[in-house]
């Protein structure tokens, strides 16, 4: 237990000095600026001459849409911070000198994913923080939701940066980015918008395999429900999800990338040639 | 993920067993390098092995698949009698100690950081883990450097902190990966000075280097390595005895007490490995240099075959070649 704690030490003390506490300062200024940003739009309409109820509304509604951004963005943050953690560790040398002091690789993934964690759960902790302050003040969030939705925030992020992480303990940061935001994102959302006009020019098995395909990907995004505290307020169109279905396959196919990504840990070769296999 | 399984064998003398291990790369389309082919390999406790063979030759990944860096494709590697299957031993009693040559310390530590991390990492807490500290401090002489980022070392002092973080805990195993590349000449003399300081009856040292003035002078066995596999394995006496019968050239030696002849003969020499003695360096038929050194009245201590390991090295690999 205490080396793992000494590792951690170790991995959190890297992950600072790669400069990503300076994400969660960035964000933490965002917040700060955000707090303003609400301030100031209140007295500006109340200036105008608008009676202090609709300045409310006008500034929840643009806190409300800073929230959808949150959502939004914090999953792309996620993937790029969770990415580098183990190829940069692997190209400063740190992971071979760590696994030269006989520490099994399990352990020594586990210490990096828990000083990922850290980061993690600071970052969400200032957002929820900046955000609940803000929200406070227009009488927008009841004492639940500022007391724990931020656990719907850090979860659902927990959960996708340890995908992102254990297929990055094999692969370079560009291979992750190109599997979890090229194939998803891209690839699949095209095929989404035109899924029908594809049917006319290729097989229908082929625009299935298409459709099916980004069941293999977890959609994070859509099991943040932060700021508040209950599923089935995020999506205001039909179809409505199944949200005991849509958390089932969200977590299946996480732990799917996760277990994947720790079967070609364990066989990862540590040196600068490429074995054959 | 998993340590030792159902192949692991009773330990017994030996410390490290290669067997039979195949190791191939892929290079983009091209062909693919066999960079281990069949090595065999069995160091025995307290032996001090000096691994030679040219750049490319697979040392550094014959190391790699000891510390399970690597998975070789075939064939069994062994660690006090457990099978290496990517996961270091977890017997806590047998540690080792390494020195990669491309693997750094945390650069972004300082020196007594970092080495404090190691100690961590042996089970050393408080008053042990300064005691343990100061110990290996003092062993690879690196007092001045303690506050220093690793970052900011120059390769010899690099390689100094990289051997005293081996050194934490006094591992009975030391694996040194060519321990003094890239060091200039004095630096590399001190590192082998502190490598040399190492020996003992019950350490096992592993060295991997190139460079073969640096294992004459340490090693109690000799592996050379060609092509992904050992083509000698001996220790050093018995390999350098039968090879110094084989030969023909002398090498001669005399008492320490005519180097002021020699001086005024304009005869060359330097410091031989035997106490007391020196070897003459002059490049001429031996009788002109016995007649020489007869008519000054000076008489030879030790006349014996020239043989050194550049010599036996040479040899190996030629040999080897031509099969």
């Amino acid at each position: 237990m205490k080396s793992l704690l000494t590792l951690t030490s170790l991995f959190l003390k890297q992950l600072i000095r790669r400069r990503s506490l300076w994400i969660v300062l960035i964000v933490f200024a965002a917040m700060i600026s955000v707090n303003y940003f609400i301030q100031s739009q209140m007295e500006k309409a109340i200036g105008r001459g608008v009676s202090f109820d609709i300045a409310t509304r006008q500034a929840a509604s643009a806190l409300q849409s800073f929230a959808e951004q949150i959502r939004s963005y914090s999953v792309f943050l996620i993937l790029i911070v969770s990415a580098l953690v183990a190829p940069v560790s692997r190209k400063d040398g740190t992971t071979q000198f760590v696994l030269t002091l006989s520490v099994n690789r399990l352990r020594l993934a586990l210490s990096q994913y828990t000083a990922l964690s850290v980061l993690v759960f600071a970052t969400v902790i200032i957002v929820h923080v900046g955000y609940v302050m803000a929200a406070r003040k227009l009488g927008i969030m009841s004492a639940g939701e500022m007391a724990l939705s931020w656990v719907f925030l850090l979860i659902p992020l927990m959960l996708f940066s340890a995908v992102i992480f254990s297929f990055s303990l094999s692969h370079s940061a560009i291979v992750t980015y190109i599997v979890f935001m090229a194939i998803p994102y891209i690839i699949i959302g095209l095929a989404e918008v035109g899924i029908e006009e594809l049917a006319d020019y290729v097989p229908m098995a082929v625009v299935r395999f298409m459709d099916n395909l980004k069941l293999l990907f977890p959609d994070i995004r859509g099991l943040i429900v932060w700021p508040k505290l209950s599923f089935g307020i995020v999506s205001k169109t039909p179809p409505f999800p199944n949200w005991t279905w849509q958390i089932v396959h969200t977590v299946s196919a996480s732990f799917f990338w996760i277990l994947l990504g720790f079967w070609f840990y364990r066989n990862y070769d540590f040196g600068s040639r490429t074995a054959t296999k | 993920m998993h340590g030792m399984t159902h192949t692991d064998r009773r330990a017994g003398d030996a410390v490290i067993e290669f067997e039979g291990v195949h190791m191939v790369f892929s290079v983009g389309i091209k062909k693919p390098v066999h960079a281990l082919q069949g090595l065999n390999l069995e160091v025995t406790a307290g032996s001090i092995v000096g691994l030679l063979g040219p750049n490319g030759c697979g040392k550094t990944t014959t190391i790699s698949c000891l510390l399970g860096l690597l998975h070789p494709q075939g064939g069994e590697v062994f660690l006090w009698g457990k099978r290496v299957t990517g996961n270091p031993p977890s017997d806590p009693t047998r540690i080792y100690g390494v020195l990669l040559e491309d693997t750094k310390l945390p650069p972004f530590l300082n020196v007594k950081s970092a080495l404090a991390v190691v100690c961590r990492m042996r089970g050393f807490r408080e008053r042990g883990l300064e005691k343990e500290l100061d110990r290996v401090i003092h062993t690879t002489r690196i007092e001045g450097l303690l506050n220093r980022r690793i970052s900011v070392l120059s390769k010899g002092q690099a390689r100094r902190v990289g051997l005293g973080a081996a050194l934490v805990g006094d591992p009975s195993l030391l694996i040194l990966d060519e321990p003094s590349a890239g060091l200039d000449v004095s630096a590399r003399e001190e590192f082998n000075e502190l490598v040399r300081n190492l020996r003992d009856n019950h350490r096992t040292i592993i060295i991997a280097s190139h460079l073969l003035s640096d294992i004459e002078r340490t090693c109690t066995h000799i592996a050379i390595m060609q092509n992904g596999k050992i083509i000698l394995y001996e220790d050093s006496e018995t390999l350098f005895s039968r090879a110094r019968e084989e030969r023909g050239d002398k090498d001669i030696l005399v008492d320490q007490k005519y180097a002021d002849n020699l001086n005024d003969m304009g005869i060359e020499f330097r410091p031989s490995k035997y106490p007391g003695l020196i070897l003459i360096l002059v490049e001429e038929p031996e009788h002109e240099l016995l007649l020489k050194l007869a008519s000054a009245k000076i008489v030879p201590s030790r006349i014996e075959p020239k043989v050194n390991l550049v010599s036996l090295y040479l040899d190996a690999t030629a040999e080897a070649n031509e099969q």
